[in-house]
C-alpha cells in the first residue's frame, strides 16, 4: 500500500497525532480525566526516568520535587496574586535548586544504589514534616486554590480539554528532553554511569557534574509537574505532594514500561492508568484493592520482565531477527 | 611528547605497605612491562597513575604537570587511558556504544563519534559484534571492547592491565600483534602480565616488583637472569634460555 518506509511512518504518525488532538473533543469528560492522568504520570515517569532510568540513580524521593513545585506555585499565586505560569517556572528553578542540594551532598560523599534511595526517601519526608508543621502552608490542611474560573491566564479552566492539551505539550516536552539525551553523548555517559562508575570515569566522564546535571534536569521537570497537578485539582496538602505514595506513583510507570527508553515511562502509563481506572471502578467498595493490584503487577514486572514492557519488546523484536539470520 | 614520571610513590592501606618508595620514569614510545609476585603492588601503581588512589607520599608528573590530586576523569583527558585487571564493560549498552562513549572525550559531534568507533571496532575486530549488548561478549571480546575504550579516549599512555590473562595461546597472539600496533601508532605502553613468555616479546623494558619495591629492572634478558628476580618471583627451576 506505502510505496516506501517513509511514507509509512509518516502516514502513521500524522494519523497518531490527529487521533491526540481531537480525542479530547469527542470523549465524555470523564475519559478525558483519564487521559490527563495517563499523560501527568507519563511526564512525571519521564522525568524521573532522567536521573533514575538514564543516569542510574534510583530516587525515591522524586515527591520532593513535585512539592516544592506545587508549593511554589501554589503559594506565590495565593499570597501575591502572581500567576501560576510564573509560578511555575519559579518552582522549576527551585526544584533545580533542591536537586543541586540532594545531588551536591549525596553524589559528593558517594552515595550510591540503596543509599542514595534512602536519602531522597528523606529528603522528601524532611519536606513533608516541614510543610505539616508551617502556618505558611497550611499544616495538614493543605492549601485550597481560589477558583478564577475561566481564566487561563492563572492556569485554570473550567474545560477540561484546556488541562489536556496543557499536559499533552508537557509531555512532549519532556519527551523531546529525553530523546536528546538518548541519542547523544549526555546519555551515551550517563548510560555509562549507570553501567560502571569506575570505567565511566576511567574514559573521561566527569560522573560528579554528570549526576547533577541528571538530578537538575530531572528536579526541574517534575517540579513542573507538581504545578500542574495543584492547579488541576486546584488543592494541595503535606501527603498527596511530599507523601512517599506520590514518589512511588512517580517511578511505578518507568518501572513496569522499561527504565533507561525514551517511551518506557509513557507505555507504564498506558497500561497502569486505564488499569487503576477500571479496578478502582470494579473494587471500589474495598479501599485500597487498587494498590494491591498495584503491589502484584509491579512484582510480576521485576520477576518477568526486568527490563519493563519497552524491554521485553525489544528482546523480541531481536530475538526474531537472530531466528531469520539463522534460517539464512 | 612529555615524559611520565614517577618518584618516590608511596602507598599504604592500614598497616600494609602496598607502595614503598618507587622511582621509575616511562620513555616516549616504550612498551614497559610490570611483573611480580601477587600483591606485589602492580595494579595499585596504575591505580595510582591514574587517579583511583591517591599517594601517601611521591609524585607522579606528566611533562611539568603533578597529576598528584587530579580526578581519573581529569587524568583521562590529560592523556592517560587505562583498562581494568577484572573487565567493566557496561554490559547493558551495545558494543557501538561501549566504545562511542569514550570517543566523546575527545570528539564532540555524534556522526564524528561513531565514525571513529566504527574503525576502533574494525581495529579491535569487534566489528561484526557491535550491535550485540556488551554482557553477551565472551571473555577475549571484553578484553578486546576493554581495549578498544581505552583506545577510543585517544590517550598518550596506556596503561594495560593484564589484557591477555586468562586467553588462549593464539588469543594472546593476536592480541600481542594487536598491542605492538598501538605501540607503532605512537602511544607509549605499560603494561601488567603475569605470562614471562609474552612479556619478554612485548616488552622493551621491564620493571620488576616484590612487597612494594622494585627489585630490578632493564631490558627482559638481563631482568630474567637476575638472582633477586629469580629468587622472589620466577622461582629457583627457571632459566631463560
Amino acid at each position: 500500500m506505502f510505496k516506501n518506509r517513509i511514507s509509512k511512518i509518516l502516514f502513521l504518525w500524522s494519523g497518531l497525532i490527529l487521533i491526540v488532538i481531537l480525542l479530547p473533543f469527542v470523549l465524555p469528560s470523564y475519559f478525558i480525566h483519564v487521559l490527563i492522568m495517563i499523560l501527568f504520570y507519563g511526564y512525571l515517569g519521564t522525568s524521573w526516568n532522567i536521573l533514575g532510568g538514564y543516569a542510574g540513580q534510583f530516587s525515591f524521593g522524586h515527591a520532593a520535587f513535585f512539592g516544592i513545585g506545587a508549593y511554589a506555585s501554589t503559594l506565590a499565586f495565593v499570597n501575591w496574586n502572581i500567576t501560576p505560569w510564573i509560578g511555575m517556572v519559579f518552582g522549576g528553578l527551585l526544584g533545580m535548586l533542591l536537586g543541586l542540594l540532594i545531588g551536591s551532598l549525596c553524589f559528593h560523599y558517594g552515595l550510591r544504589g540503596p543509599y542514595f534511595a534512602l536519602a531522597t526517601l528523606a529528603f522528601s519526608e524532611l519536606l513533608r514534616l516541614i510543610s505539616l508543621n508551617l502556618d505558611l502552608t497550611g499544616k495538614a490542611m493543605g492549601i485550597l486554590i481560589p477558583l478564577k474560573g475561566d481564566a487561563p491566564l492563572y492556569f485554570q479552566h473550567e474545560s477540561k480539554i484546556f488541562y489536556y492539551f496543557v499536559i499533552l505539550l508537557m509531555f512532549i516536552g519532556a519527551l523531546w528532553i529525553t530523546r536528546r539525551i538518548d541519542g547523544g553523548k549526555i546519555g551515551d555517559y550517563f548510560s555509562a554511569i549507570r553501567e560502571d562508575e569506575d570505567s565511566a570515569e576511567a574514559i573521561g566522564v566527569n560522573t560528579f557534574a554528570y549526576k547533577l546535571l541528571a538530578i537538575l534536569i530531572s528536579g526541574f521537570l517534575t517540579a513542573l509537574g507538581g504545578t500542574f497537578y495543584a492547579q488541576y485539582f486546584l488543592y494541595i496538602d503535606p501527603a498527596i505532594t511530599f507523601g512517599v505514595g506520590n514518589s512511588i506513583e512517580i517511578f511505578l510507570r518507568p518501572i513496569v514500561g522499561g527504565m533507561g527508553t525514551v517511551y518506557g515511562p509513557i507505555i507504564g502509563a498506558l497500561v497502569l492508568g486505564p488499569l487503576g481506572e477500571v479496578t478502582r471502578e470494579m473494587l471500589g467498595g474495598y479501599q485500597g484493592v487498587h494498590l494491591m493490584i498495584y503491589g502484584a503487577i509491579l512484582v510480576s514486572v521485576i520477576i518477568f520482565l526486568p527490563n519493563g514492557i519497552y524491554g521485553w519488546f525489544r528482546s523480541l523484536k531481536k530475538r526474531r531477527k537472530d531466528q531469520k539470520l539463522c534460517h539464512l | 611528547m612529555p615524559s611520565l614520571k614517577i618518584e618516590n610513590l608511596s602507598k599504604s592501606f592500614g598497616g600494609l605497605t602496598a607502595i614503598n618508595r618507587v622511582t621509575f620514569q616511562v620513555r616516549e614510545g616504550e612498551i614497559l612491562g610490570l611483573i611480580g609476585p601477587n600483591g606485589s603492588g602492580k595494579t595499585t601503581i596504575f591505580n595510582l597513575i591514574s587517579g583511583f588512589l591517591t599517594p601517601d607520599t611521591g609524585s607522579i608528573h606528566l611533562g611539568e604537570e603533578s597529576l598528584v590530586g587530579l580526578k581519573p576523569h581529569q587524568i583521562c583527558k590529560r592523556g592517560i587511558g587505562r583498562t581494568f585487571q577484572i573487565v567493566k564493560p557496561f554490559s547493558n549498552l551495545s558494543v557501538m556504544r561501549n566504545v562511542r562513549a569514550a570517543v566523546f572525550n575527545r570528539e564532540r559531534t555524534i556522526s564524528g563519534a561513531n565514525r571513529q568507533s566504527e574503525s576502533l571496532l574494525e581495529f579491535v575486530g569487534l566489528w561484526p559484534k557491535r550491535n550485540e549488548y556488551a554482557n553477551s561478549l565472551t571473555l577475549v571480546e571484553r578484553k578486546r571492547l576493554e581495549l578498544a575504550r581505552s583506545l577510543a579516549t585517544h590517550p598518550k599512555f596506556l596503561l594495560l592491565d593484564e589484557v591477555m590473562a586468562g586467553l588462549t595461546p593464539v588469543e594472546q597472539q593476536q592480541m600481542i600483534e594487536l598491542v605492538k600496533k598501538i605501540r607503532e601508532g605512537g602511544i607509549t605502553i605499560i603494561v601488567i602480565e603475569h605470562t614471562m613468555r609474552i612479556i619478554m616479546t612485548i616488552a622493551d623494558r621491564i620493571l620488576v616488583l616484590c612487597f612494594g619495591e622494585i627489585i630490578a629492572q632493564g631490558v627482559p634478558r638481563d631482568v630474567a637472569q637476575d638472582p633477586n628476580v629469580i629468587k622472589s618471583y620466577l622461582g629457583e627451576k627457571y632459566s631463560f634460555a
